[in-house]
Formats: C-alpha cells, sequence, structure tokens
C-alpha cells in the first residue's frame, strides 16, 4: 500500500472521530509536556547554577571542614566540624608550604538576626573579608567602604550591609556610621552593597558582613571556620596549589591515610561536574516518573485501538476482499496508532515550550533570577522519539488483531 | 481450461464444537464470459461456495483451481493479488465506507494495486462514468440512493479491470427499479465489456438476466442449466 495513501486513510481515520482521538492523547499531551518543562527547567537551572560558580572564577578554592558529603545528610557533620582552624589559616599562607596562592579569606556563618532602633530583621550574617568578598564577586559597595585587613586584625566591630537589610532596618536613614546590634553586639556600618539578588549560596542584597575574627570572638566563641576561601594565582595552577593545599594540611593535621582526611578541597571546575551531575540525575529521575505517564497514555492508545478495530471489523473484510494484505492492515492500525500519538507529542512539544517560556519568565522577573529560556531541543526530540516508540509498542497488538480477522469473518460481522 | 474449476468441493464449519457440512462434494467450470447465476433456498449454502470462489473462504475439501492455477497452493499474498487484480465484489450491503467520498470508495482496490498512484483519480472516473456516477464523485455515502451506493459499489469492482464479477444478492437491499438498473449495468458489463459474472440470488427475475443457472440444495448441486 503507498505511504502517501496509508497516511491519508489513517487521517481519515482519526478524524472520523475527534473527540475521541484528542481524549485519547491527552495522556501523552501530559507526558511530553512534563518531559519538556523538565528537560528545560533542569537545563535553566544548571545554566544558572553554573553561571554563578564560574561567577566565582575559575581560580577560586574552597577549603572545608570535614569528610567530602555524599549526601545531604553529611551536610550537617560539615557544619559542625571544627578541623579548621587559624593554625591552617596560618600554614596555607606561607608561600613555603603553597606558593601558588594569592589571597585566602576563611568564612564563619553566624545566625540570628540584626536590629535597628525598634527595626529587626533576619539577614544571612557571615563573618568573612568584605574586601575578598568584593573582589571575587565584582561587586562593589554602593555606599561606603568595605573593612579591610587592619579591622579584621583588630577584630573590629563593623560591618557591611545588603540593600534588602538596609531597607529593612533603615528604610530611608542613611546607614552609614549607624550601629546595628547582632546578638547584643553592636556593629557600625560602613559599607551598603548594591541590590545583586540571588548569587550561587546567598543572596547578596540580605546578606550582613562582618569581620571573622569579630564574629568569632564576640558572637560565636568558637575557634574554627565553616570554610576558607582561597584565590590562586591563575586558574591554571589551580590543580598544583590543590595538591599543595591537601599536603599541608595532611602534614598538619598528622593524616597519613587520605581516607582519613578531615577536610576537603573543592575547585569550581570540580563543583560545576558535581552540580551538572545532580542535576542530570535529578533530570532522569523525574523524567522517568513523567514517563510513567506515557506507559498510561500509551495503555489508553492500545485500548482505543482496540476499539477502533472492533468497530472497523467490516471495513477490514471489505479492504481484504479488494486485496489488502494482513501485512497491508497491520500497517494502516500501527500507522492510525503512530499518528495518534505523534499527533500527542506534537501538542506537548508546543505545549512544553509555551510552559517553559512562562516558567522562564516568572522565575527572572519574580524571582529575580538570571535565568535564561532556551528551546529544550533534547527535550522536543525526545519527546517525540517517545511518543512514537509508544505509539509503536502499543499500536502493535491492536493491529495484529485487526490483521489476523479473515475477510470472510470480517464481512459476516455484525 | 475452464477459467473456474472446482471439483468435489467441501466446506464444513464448526460452531461450538459442533461440524456443520456446508458444501458436499461441488463440482462445475465456469469459463471465461459466462454469466452464472448461483441459486438456492436460504442456508443451501450458496453464498459460502461464492466466497470460496472469490478467495474470501477457505475449502475444507476438493479441488479449487482459477485459470489453470490452484488455488489451496497459493500463499496469502498471492490470493490477495488475485482478488485485487483478477477479481471484482459486490456485496448486498454494499460496504462502502461512510467517512470517504465515493471516489475515494472505489480507488480503495487501487491502493494494493501496483496502479501508479497517479493515474488513480483517472482510472476511478472512468470507472463512476461507466456506472453513471460521475457527477456523484465528492459525495459521501450516505449521500447517495441505495441504488447509487450499488452501482458505486460496482465501480469499485471494476477499477482494476477484473475478469470476474462476484455479487452476492447485489439486488437484495433495492427496489426494483434500482434492481433493474443495477442489473442492467452487470448485464451490459458481461456483454459488453466480457467480465465474467457470478451471481448469487433467490430471486428467479435477477437470475434471468444469468445465461446459465445453478442450483444448489443442502449443500450440493441440485441442477446446473444453460438458458
Amino acid at each position: 500500500m503507498k505511504i502517501r495513501y496509508s497516511v491519508k486513510t489513517a487521517f481519515h481515520g482519526l478524524k472520523a472521530s475527534k473527540s475521541r482521538s484528542l481524549l485519547t492523547i491527552l495522556g501523552i499531551v501530559i507526558g511530553i509536556t512534563g518531559i519538556m518543562l523538565i528537560v528545560s527547567i533542569g537545563s535553566g537551572a544548571e545554566k544558572l547554577i553554573l553561571t554563578e560558580i564560574g561567577g566565582l572564577g575559575a581560580d577560586t578554592i574552597v577549603i572545608r571542614p570535614g569528610q567530602e558529603p555524599t549526601g545531604p545528610s553529611d551536610i550537617a557533620q560539615t557544619l559542625f566540624s571544627d578541623s579548621i582552624k587559624k593554625r591552617d589559616l596560618v600554614a596555607l599562607s606561607k608561600k613555603s608550604n603553597v606558593p601558588d596562592l594569592e589571597t585566602m579569606a576563611p568564612v564563619v556563618f553566624v545566625s540570628g538576626g540584626a536590629s535597628f532602633g525598634g527595626e529587626t530583621y533576619s539577614p544571612t550574617i557571615f563573618g568573612w573579608s568584605a574586601e575578598f568578598m568584593g573582589n571575587t564577586l565584582n561587586i562593589y559597595p554602593e555606599q561606603g567602604e568595605y573593612f579591610g585587613d587592619a579591622e579584621i586584625s583588630d577584630r573590629a566591630s563593623v560591618a557591611v550591609i545588603g540593600a534588602k537589610v538596609k531597607e529593612e532596618l533603615f528604610g530611608d536613614v542613611d546607614p552609614l556610621g549607624k550601629y546595628i546590634t547582632i546578638k547584643n553586639h553592636k556593629f557600625r556600618v560602613m559599607a551598603v552593597l548594591p541590590k545583586k539578588g540571588q548569587l550561587l549560596f546567598f543572596n547578596v542584597d540580605e546578606v550582613v558582613i562582618i569581620p571573622y575574627t569579630t564574629a568569632q570572638t564576640y558572637i560565636t566563641g568558637t575557634d574554627y571556620y565553616q570554610e576558607i576561601l582561597a584565590k590562586a594565582r591563575s586558574a591554571d595552577v589551580v590543580d598544583i596549589a590543590v595538591v599543595d593545599i591537601t599536603r599541608t594540611l595532611r602534614e598538619l593535621h598528622n593524616i597519613s591515610d587520605p581516607s582519613k582526611d578531615d577536610f576537603y578541597v573543592e575547585t569550581q571546575q570540580g563543583l560545576a561536574t558535581q552540580v551538572q551531575t545532580i542535576i542530570q540525575v535529578l533530570t532522569i529521575f523525574l523524567t522517568s516518573v513523567v514517563a510513567i505517564s506515557l506507559v498510561v497514555g500509551g495503555i489508553g492508545v492500545m485500548n482505543i485501538m482496540l476499539v477502533s478495530v472492533s468497530e472497523r471489523v467490516k471495513e477490514i473484510g471489505l479492504r481484504k476482499a479488494v486485496g489488502a494484505t494482513k501485512s497491508d492492515i497491520s500497517k494502516q492500525f500501527l500507522l492510525e496508532a503512530i499518528m495518534l500519538t505523534g499527533a500527542g507529542g506534537a501538542i506537548g512539544i508546543f505545549l512544553g515550550t509555551m510552559l517553559s517560556l512562562l516558567s522562564a519568565v516568572v522565575l527572572a522577573k519574580g524571582l529575580n533570577l538570571n535565568w535564561n529560556f532556551s528551546f529544550p531541543l533534547v527535550g522536543a526530540l525526545l519527546g517525540f522519539g517517545v511518543s512514537l516508540l509508544v505509539g509503536v509498542v502499543f499500536g502493535l497488538y491492536p493491529a495484529k488483531k485487526a490483521a489476523e480477522k479473515t475477510a470472510i469473518e470480517a464481512l459476516r460481522y455484525e | 481450461m475452464a477459467l473456474i474449476e472446482v471439483a468435489t468441493l467441501e466446506k464444513t464449519f464448526e460452531f461450538d464444537g459442533v461440524a456443520t457440512r456446508v458444501l458436499k462434494g461441488i463440482t462445475f467450470g465456469i469459463e471465461k464470459g459466462e454469466f452464472v447465476a448461483i441459486m438456492g433456498p436460504s442456508g443451501s449454502g450458496k453464498s459460502t461456495l461464492l466466497h470460496i470462489l472469490g478467495l474470501l473462504d477457505d475449502i475444507t475439501r476438493g479441488t479449487y483451481f482459477f485459470d489453470g492455477q490452484s488455488v489451496e497452493q497459493m500463499d496469502e499474498l498471492a490470493q490477495a493479488a488475485f482478488r485485487n487484480q483478477r477479481m471484482g465484489f459486490v456485496f448486498q450491503a454494499f460496504n462502502l465506507l461512510s467517512r470517504i467520498s465515493v471516489m475515494d470508495n472505489v480507488k480503495l482496490p487501487l491502493a494494493y494495486s501496483k496502479v501508479p498512484e497517479k493515474t488513480w483519480n483517472n482510472v476511478a472516473f472512468q470507472s463512476l462514468q461507466a456506472v453513471g456516477l460521475e457527477h456523484r464523485i465528492d459525495y459521501q455515502p450516505t449521500r447517495l440512493s441505495g441504488g447509487e451506493r450499488q452501482r458505486a459499489a460496482i465501480a469499485r469492482a471494476l477499477v482494476n479491470n477484473p475478469e470476474v464479477i462476484f455479487a452476492d444478492e447485489p439486488t437484495g437491499n433495492l427496489d426494483s427499479k434500482s434492481g433493474e438498473h443495477v442489473m442492467g449495468i452487470l448485464d451490459g458489463l458481461n456483454k459488453k465489456l466480457k467480465h465474467t459474472i457470478i451471481l448469487v440470488t433467490h430471486d428467479v427475475n435477477i437470475a434471468k438476466y444469468a445465461h446459465r443457472v445453478i442450483k444448489i440444495k443442502d449443500g450440493q448441486i441440485e441442477s446446473d442449466k444453460h438458458h
């Protein structure tokens, strides 16, 4: 049978029961729309995170206490691990130990709120180096100046605040020189950051940065750091610097067995690879979940195709009487199933694209994220391919049933 | 050699494990260009015989040669090709597909033939012209009268220019005027275009169009007479 004629015949067959055909492909439409959305959002999230990781610079190295987490449950042990302290900072600062490091700044996480006058706000508080943060992220104060090494070594009670913190605590009042209170300790506001929104793991607008030495002395009372951020001389020497850092810390901590390391070192490249892996695994997992709806949709298609075969027994008989072979009949019903699921796939791709576009707009405007829409080509190809495959798999049985009918059995059917 | 030759033909159906012999040793031959009516009372086996001759049903025992070729030796593809190219069918219930046009219904056998697709419209139009339905090509079958529907079915049977046309009670669903019109067309196809016509009917007036009448009773030939 000629392919053009077969397609036309299949189209007529489907057109004869438009509502039923549309309802039949709903499962496929939902499944493909889901796949498109997941692939699109997964790819958008990956790009966003990688851009922000990239924003730290390829020359950035992060040293963290504890063993490298292998899952979410390990993150707590990293946060509460106390293996990275000042002695480590001092050792790593020595050019004889790590010649390729340029600068370093430890980070101390501080919990609690900040207040001014009668106003209270819960910002993200870091004991850090404001200068290091500014240089690393290319953020420069909108008002005032960053505190530097002098304030850090003096354990000065000074703070740099984000735009949202300023808005919440000070309103229209100029915050420079005013004192905010964190855990009963007063900090003089030295600088206000420009509006930047979400960056990697924190929102710049909601941050308060105080010297890490001050945070340890007056607020946390601890002598360890949650992480040390370091900059290598260039991206090319990052790997050498990581080797030197690891060797230095192992010597200092008397560790001979690498599996007993009480610290771990991350580079931006390593982090990017991890993020890519996590997002890819998540995308595959979610796509698999959505694929279940495709199976359900496929069963629906098979059901309707079986009904169609029963309804068109006489037609099958007639076609056989005028010369159709088993293979012709089988191909015709299979083509109808494939056209049905293919149409579902095409509608799903269209809806998925529209919803991906809409979610990109909502994420970019609503959540102020640097989210860019890109057409999920992989999702579209995957979705369309899968929808055709569903048509083949679930159309085969009804097609076989149709083909098996003998001409006379079909013509006699009432 | 005759176009159609059957010998000691038997057909047995099984319903719920009970075997029923419908045809019990039928033997005859039909020459090219004959117009044969197969008659008999209801349940005599005349339609079953027609279905077997048209390769729509298998035989249980006996032999059937079509133009010298043993039908039992043919595989499914060969039988389908024979039905497509050498046989045409006209059914009592017309069996037109209601969702497609008259033209597309007539083109149906062409879809399974080797006729080039670009000539289909022309071939189908000529076939519709032969039955006087060229003005109804775009109609859906549901818009046609009973007589017109049967003429469309004849046009479909003719489209591949087959040697034999099998007609199973072709006037059974028609009024007498439409019936005469349809029989006139079949008669013309036999006389002018030399198509072999094999017709099943229980109507004596319809059987009069044939040159030869084979009467079947209880699965056996009761008589075989030429007019």
